[in-house]
């Protein structure tokens, strides 16, 4: 599914990432952790075509992506949420979610697109179901409560039917209520057969979720395994898992 | 005095048309298109030549000068707006500023500087509605620019098109991340604010009877006050505001006098600078860009 070999993206005398290479395999949740400033979101930012990288491959299904436009990431089958939420205030939950499905039908909607037009209202209305977001339909996105604002930016990344979701802290901000129902949705997410890597600092529910977790720091991977293993590195936990509970996390861009 | 109202409102439904194309652009892209007077300068033009020189019928004219003015908003896409730096808010505000004395002088060295006039025939006769009279002319107008104001609402609100233009005005680095196409959606943006602008002067020249080449640092810049007046990148508010401008001045020139219908805008635009700022109706403008 992904395949990343020796990725280094400098920004100007900074290293944010450095010689990187993993494989992400088809279907599963594969989790990134690591401090504030390890690169990850970086990382993100490449896969998805926001950044160039600096050197480095990034195959998708077996293509370099690297060289392509940002708006071409989305149409291979990329979507992703932002750390810090990218909603559009002024449109309403289901604007949101139609311009998410953008790239299903190009043109103006104009002829003979009656029977696409009612497939997407289907799926809409099930991504709303899955979201839990039904009764909310018509409330400007910038008035939802946060944990709605972050289901539906996932919600928007899904309609526009991504084979790789890329999922930048979503727990940030949430109770533990809403946590707990995140997890569920992502499993949800899982078992329609979308690929998962997930970015969490909250790292019972990474551990929990994942199939496998990266540890990044300084923008090298220092550990990969499964959940478990991960747990009993030594160097996991001096660099991380140490003093993970009690640290203040700064939101880092 | 209800006369001087519908009057005026039909001015200021040009004036409105002219307005949206600013904001439009400005709303999307989050810069002063200054060529766009230019636009509605050369739409009005082309309109006129089209019946003079070819004998195309009025309708025909009208869509050729929009068509006409659309392509010249493609051209300023590709020749002001893509190669420029965005970085620095200023240059592309000039750029266009440039292409748009260009297009003057352009029209002033192959037409000569004397207004194009529209042949007579073409201005229809009146009629009255009650104690009102009304002409032909001025009704085109107004069901043309109201057609075409709310062909736009529609187009912004319920397309796919008008969707990704909203995305990308609100994040373009989030639209592309959806896979929006964002120099398609500028293009796009361009070539309609040309298009309404091009529409707009058609109007304007069968209302004055005559399009100078200068008109374009006039009424067209008439329509960037009203743009701030209604509020930056709100539609609507360019609507209403266009509205608005094109009544008080109209009750102006009758109950003052008409040397004063001109300051009439520019007034307005300093008392909502000073009183309110975000203009009447709100500005729309995303200042959390990332």
């Amino acid at each position: 599914m992904l395949e990343v070999q020796a990725l280094t993206k400098k920004f100007g005398g900074l290293l944010a990432i450095s010689d990187l290479s993993f494989r992400v395999e088809k279907g599963i949740i594969f989790g990134v952790i690591g401090p504030n400033g390890a690169g990850k979101t970086t990382l993100f930012n490449l896969i998805s075509g926001i950044d160039r990288v600096t050197s480095g491959r990034i195959g998708f299904n077996g293509v370099d992506i690297t060289p392509l436009k940002t708006y071409q990431f989305s149409n291979l089958g990329i979507g992703r949420t932002f750390q810090n939420i990218r909603l559009f205030p002024n449109m309403t939950v289901e604007e949101t979610l139609r311009v998410g499905q953008y790239k299903n039908h190009t043109g103006l909607n104009l002829l003979g697109i009656r029977a696409k037009e009612k497939k997407l209202k289907e799926e809409l209305d099930g991504l709303l179901e899955l979201l839990n977001l039904g009764d909310k339909r018509d409330h400007f996105a910038g008035e939802l409560p946060y944990g709605h604002q972050r289901l539906l930016e996932i919600g928007r990344a899904l309609a526009g039917h991504p084979k790789l979701l890329l999922l930048d802290e979503p727990a940030a901000g949430m109770n533990e209520h809403e946590t707990e129902i995140l997890g569920e949705k992502i499993t949800r997410i899982k078992e329609l057969g979308i690929t998962v890597i997930i970015i969490e600092h909250d790292i019972s529910l990474v551990l929990g979720l994942s199939n496998r977790v990266m540890v990044l720091q300084f923008g090298k991977k220092i550990a990969e395994d499964v959940p478990h293993k991960i747990q009993k590195n030594p160097f996991v936990i001096e660099a991380y898992l140490g003093k993970g509970e009690e640290e203040t996390h700064y939101v880092v861009g | 005095m209800i006369q001087q109202l519908i009057n005026g409102l039909l001015l200021g439904s040009t004036y409105s048309l002219i307005a949206i194309g600013y904001t439009l652009v400005f709303g999307v892209l989050k810069i002063m298109n200054l060529a766009h007077g230019e636009m509605f300068m050369i739409g009005g033009f082309l309109g006129i030549l089209m019946v003079k020189l070819w004998n195309l019928p009025l309708p025909l004219a009208l869509l050729g000068a929009t068509i006409a003015a659309g392509l010249g908003g493609l051209l300023l896409d590709l020749v002001c707006y893509r190669p420029v730096k965005k970085t620095y808010f200023l240059a592309p505000a000039l750029s266009t500023l440039g292409f748009g004395i260009v297009l003057k002088d352009l029209v002033v060295n192959l037409a000569g500087s004397e207004p194009q006039v529209f042949p007579a025939a073409l201005l229809m006769g009146d009629f009255k509605i009650g104690p009102v009279l009304v002409s032909s002319i001025q009704l085109l107008v107004l069901a043309l620019a109201l057609a075409l104001m709310l062909g736009l609402d529609w187009l912004i609100n319920k397309t796919e098109l008008g969707r990704s233009m909203r995305a990308t005005a609100e994040s373009e680095t989030t639209a592309k991340i959806l896979g929006i196409n964002v120099n398609r959606v500028t293009i796009l943006t361009f070539v309609i604010s040309a298009a309404l602008a091009g529409a707009a002067g058609v109007l304007i020249g069968l209302r004055l009877g005559k399009i100078s080449p200068f008109i374009g640092s006039t009424i067209g810049i008439k329509g960037l006050a009203i743009m701030i007046i209604g509020g930056l990148g709100n539609l609507r508010g360019a609507f209403v505001s266009g509205i608005l401008v094109g009544i008080l001045e109209l009750l102006t020139s009758v109950y003052v006098g008409a040397i004063y219908a001109d300051v009439i805008a520019w007034t307005l635009l300093i008392i909502v600078l000073v009183m309110r700022p975000q203009g009447l109706f709100g500005s729309k403008i995303n200042v959390d860009r990332v």
